[in-house]
């Protein structure tokens, strides 16, 4: 945690004697005052800006962030403006991302990043003991692995033990393929759901609207579920990671489907008909 | 869950969260989902997207409530040394203080 780390690295440069740098150390790590009243939305050239009242939001490389769609930019807003006293960047999920896709300049190493997780997709790779949670595996798993292989029209089957799911080109030629579709922005989306559920199957279900994100994060922790409502729940370990998936999941899930989605509406009223 | 009552939640979550009704992120909430009134399948997209995207929205806001509860509720104690060093026996030294202690020496 982050207190933690504090105290540790306090500590190694008060041995060390560099008492003259280490508040300037303490400081980097402790969570920010909160130092604005207000964030909103401003328009740019090339899509929206975040203004922290008066100050406009960089990025951490220092260019000013621009968000390409309206309804992400609301979001985030709506993120800076939950802090309270502080400033906690570990609970702002669709900022990160937003940094993120800013950082990123080329669709194919996020892509080659998304497919090496197919390989060790957790809904393929089964465990052969004990028996219940075997048979749970089959149950829950094979749903979503029967969809994914409709949709995408490709063929994978699930290993037993420690032998690695066999993959084979035909499907990885077709993921990527797939993949290179989607806009850059939408791909970094993608690509940190992959790395929280630590399945490609199952981000692909959520983003396709087949399971809600409590499913799917249910889903990744089958096992932990299995042992907590065997050896009971341990509330400071076991939900707050669930919940932190959770978090960060749906902020994944939100910020693919918002560069995703470009809608305008019109709306009639008795005058134009 | 019926959309009314996913919209129920999330206005719910957001007051929770401090966010009023004037900010501009609620009022863009509020526009989206009158935009969105009659059009379950009109803009050429799944059927269900948009109850889908609120619900995600509504899960995205529970989650951040509830595990920023739980941090405040479980990593209270690390910042007090005081408390940590009680845990173990120990009484942490007389602090210098700006007001003097009484005359006759107690605290």
């Amino acid at each position: 945690m982050n207190q933690i780390s504090n105290k540790v690295f306090c500590k190694k440069f008060l041995s060390a004697g560099n008492s003259c740098c280490w508040s300037r150390i303490v400081r980097f790590f402790a969570d920010k005052k909160k130092f604005f009243k207000e964030a909103r939305i401003s328009e740019l050239e090339e899509g929206y800006g975040i203004n922290l009242d008066n100050h406009e939001l960089k990025t951490p490389t220092g260019s000013v962030l621009c968000i390409p769609n309206e309804n992400l930019a609301q979001a985030v807003t709506l993120e800076w403006n939950i802090q309270k006293h502080t400033i906690k960047t570990e609970r702002m999920p669709l900022t990160a991302l937003c940094y993120a896709a800013c950082l990123s300049h080329s669709k194919e190493p996020t892509v080659s990043s998304i497919l090496s997780y197919l390989t060790t997709d957790t809904v393929l790779c089964h465990s052969t003991e004990p028996e219940e949670l075997v048979q749970l595996q089959d149950v829950k798993w094979g749903p979503a692995v029967e969809w994914f292989k409709a949709r995408y029209s490709v063929d994978v089957s699930h290993s037993n033990g420690f032998i690695m799911p066999d993959v084979d080109r035909q499907t990885k030629l077709k993921m990527n393929n797939y993949l290179l579709t989607h806009d850059a922005w939408c791909l970094i989306g993608l690509e940190s759901m992959v790395g929280l559920l630590k399945s490609v199957i199952l981000s692909l279900a959520v983003v396709n609207y087949h399971l809600t994100v409590e499913d799917a994060v249910s889903l990744s922790r089958l096992e932990q579920e299995y042992q907590v409502a065997k050896w009971g729940n341990v509330e400071w370990y076991h939900d707050v990671e669930k919940h932190e998936m959770q978090m960060k999941t749906a902020a994944c899930a939100l910020f693919f489907q918002m560069c995703a989605e470009q809608t305008t509406s019109i709306s009639y009223t008795s005058q134009n008909c | 869950m019926s959309q009314l009552k996913t919209f129920h939640a999330i206005l719910r979550e957001l007051k929770l969260a401090g966010i009023n009704s004037g900010t501009p992120g609620y009022v863009h909430l509020m526009k989206l989902y009158k935009t969105n009134q009659v059009t379950a399948g009109r803009y050429c997209r799944d059927q269900t997207a948009a109850d889908y995207n609120a619900l995600t929205f509504l899960t995205y806001l529970q989650s951040t409530r509830k595990l920023n509860n739980l941090c405040n509720y479980y990593n209270r104690g690390e910042n007090s040394i005081k408390k940590a060093a009680e845990r173990v026996g120990l009484r942490i030294p007389t602090q210098y203080s700006e007001h003097p202690p009484n005359e006759n020496g107690s605290k």
